[in-house]
């Protein structure tokens, strides 16, 4: 069975770390979202996965743009004065 | 639009009506084209009519522009024509206290309308009647004739009804070739007129489409018109979307258009503003019946996005509602059902996935770990709004904007965002939402200089 390998960054970190991950070729891409997210101790319902700027939810955008991959915190928006602090923390949790 | 020079509209409608003895095609194709050519006739017999809109003046262009109103003589200068065009007493309140109105709306557009004298003096004669026993089928439809022309203000109104009535017989001829083209069996699609702006060399340009048929079924009528007016083949100019909008004539759905032309830009040392092209309207909390007061600022940024989509000619589908959004998102499987009918945030990945899914279009995701590095991004933005030119949708610090522009200054890194606040509750009223800022410029410490924000930029694609 072949694998996919690439370097997945935590771009939230200023330290930038990265993990060099290889996943067979059948995982789905939202195993693999919560994989990476594991690796990094964030939680995945609240990161996404970008690369060369693109968002990516499936294979087939990843397999265009390359092995590069970054992990980033989502953006929760919704209102003034509802729900979450404005904390300076780097993952807001879902509110409502 | 040149300064100097008339618009002048005319529209109305000729009765197209012909008898087909049979159904083969090179018979009903020349009886359609001799249609064609005695509507020719008709529009330049004397008995053509044109009535100047919103006045008691009748014109008649074959009669060297002889008309009713005396102080009109065909020598005059046309926008003579304008003195005696009565306007709305009750001007909207906006516009008599509005800014600086850059597009200075109604001034140079004059409208006429087309009319046929019916009856006219001539010798008494007996009507006959012909009664002939042979099956035919009759053709009988309305041609919606709308044709623009662009003249010197100084030109005489003879001249000018004779380049209308050229206008019109030109219109004709198109109608025709249009009409054959798209024919299927005996039946005739109406072809309607769409007036484009294009750009500069090539300016104001009338094409006729076939009623029914839609945009992506016209790729090879554009693909000859983009060459012909050496048009860039990557994106829209031609579709019906992408039609002239003429500024007397008001949206019929309410929304306003492009709040942030009525503002004044900021004068940066050295610096010059990037903003969004073409047209979108303001979406914001309250709209369309719908309480998302709190919770859909970026529903509200995703739909101005999509609004853009729409009229620069890349989707025909309406602006998505709140609920049309949820669907989509669970649909791609980045929500589960119970995100129905909830009041749940989304976030610019969200928004993202929305617009890849119901519009086709992908976006680049910028993430940005400290509000205050929003600062530094003035070229990439810059960039943006020069080869995408769509408006960006940004999320972060627990609240979603969208930007339509930056002015940025490459020597002095002074930088200005132009803003579209998604959390107005008030009505559509242009002079409160430019004057309290719900559209306008902001400084960088608009941002909350500790929190990330992410940031949805639209891409373009590729199509005519």
């Amino acid at each position: 069975m072949s694998k996919v390998t690439f370097k997945i960054t935590l771009t939230s970190d200023p330290r930038l770390p990265y993990k060099v991950l290889s996943v067979p070729e059948s995982t789905p891409f939202t195993a693999v979202l919560k994989f990476a997210a594991e690796e990094f101790k964030v939680p995945a319902a609240t990161s996404a996965i970008i690369t060369n700027g693109e968002s990516v939810t499936l294979w087939n955008v990843f397999l265009k743009h390359g092995s590069e991959l970054r992990i980033i915190p989502r953006d929760r928006v919704g209102g003034r004065g509802v729900g979450t602090d404005r904390s300076s923390s780097s993952f807001s949790s879902k509110t409502q | 639009m040149v300064v100097g020079n008339i618009i002048l509209r005319l529209r109305g409608s000729l009765e197209f009506k012909c008898q087909l003895d049979s159904t083969d095609v090179p018979h009903v194709q020349k009886v359609i084209s001799r249609t064609f050519e005695a509507l020719g006739s008709q529009v330049k017999a004397e008995s053509l009519v044109l009535s100047l809109s919103s006045s008691p003046v009748f014109l008649w262009p074959n009669k060297g522009g002889h008309a009713t109103a005396g102080e009109i003589s065909p020598n005059r200068p046309c926008k003579d024509l304008q003195q005696l065009i009565q306007t709305d007493d009750q001007e909207s309140s906006r516009k008599k206290s509005a800014k600086k109105d850059k597009n200075n709306p109604t001034a140079g557009i004059i409208n006429l309308t087309l009319m046929t004298e019916v009856t006219e003096p001539g010798v008494l004669s007996a009507p006959t009647l012909l009664r002939g026993s042979k099956k035919h089928h009759l053709l009988q439809t309305t041609l919606p004739m709308d044709c623009v022309v662009s003249v010197l203000s100084s030109e005489s109104i003879s001249v000018v009804c004779g380049t209308l009535v050229g206008a019109l017989c030109s219109q004709l001829g198109d109608m025709e070739k249009v009409a054959l083209r798209h024919m299927k069996g005996t039946a005739l699609l109406i072809p309607q007129p769409f007036h484009f702006l294009l750009p500069a060399p090539v300016g104001l340009v009338t094409v006729v489409y076939p009623a029914g048929v839609p945009d992506s079924q016209l790729e090879t009528q554009r693909k000859e018109l983009h060459s012909l007016f050496e048009l860039p083949d990557d994106r829209p100019y031609l579709r019906r979307a992408n039609a002239l909008h003429f500024p007397d004539e008001p949206y019929k759905d309410g929304y306003l258009r492009n709040p942030h032309v009525h503002l004044n830009h900021p004068a940066l040392e050295n610096g010059k503003p990037y903003l969004v092209q073409g047209v979108y309207s303001y979406h914001h909390y309250m709209q369309d019946r719908v309480d998302d007061n709190g919770w859909g600022c970026a529903y509200r940024s995703l739909q101005t996005i999509c609004s853009w989509f729409q009229q620069q000619g890349y989707v025909e589908r309406a602006v998505p509602s709140h609920k049309e959004i949820q669907q989509a998102l669970v649909e791609v499987g980045d929500k589960q059902g119970s995100f129905l009918g909830s009041r749940q945030w989304i976030g610019s990945i969200e928004v993202a996935a929305v617009l890849d899914q119901l519009l086709g279009v992908t976006s680049k995701i910028m993430f940005v770990s400290q509000g205050s590095e929003l600062a530094s991004k003035g070229r990439e933005l810059a960039n943006h709004f020069l080869s995408e030119g769509t408006p960006i949708m940004i999320g972060g610090g627990v609240l979603a904007h969208t930007i339509l522009g930056v002015a940025w200054s490459e020597t002095t890194g002074q930088i200005r965002y132009l803003i579209l606040d998604p959390h107005y509750t008030g009505a559509e009223d242009l002079q409160v939402i430019t004057d309290k800022g719900w559209c306008g410029w902001k400084g960088p410490e608009f941002w909350d200089q500790n929190a990330y924000y992410n940031l949805c930029l639209p891409q373009r694609p590729k199509t005519i």
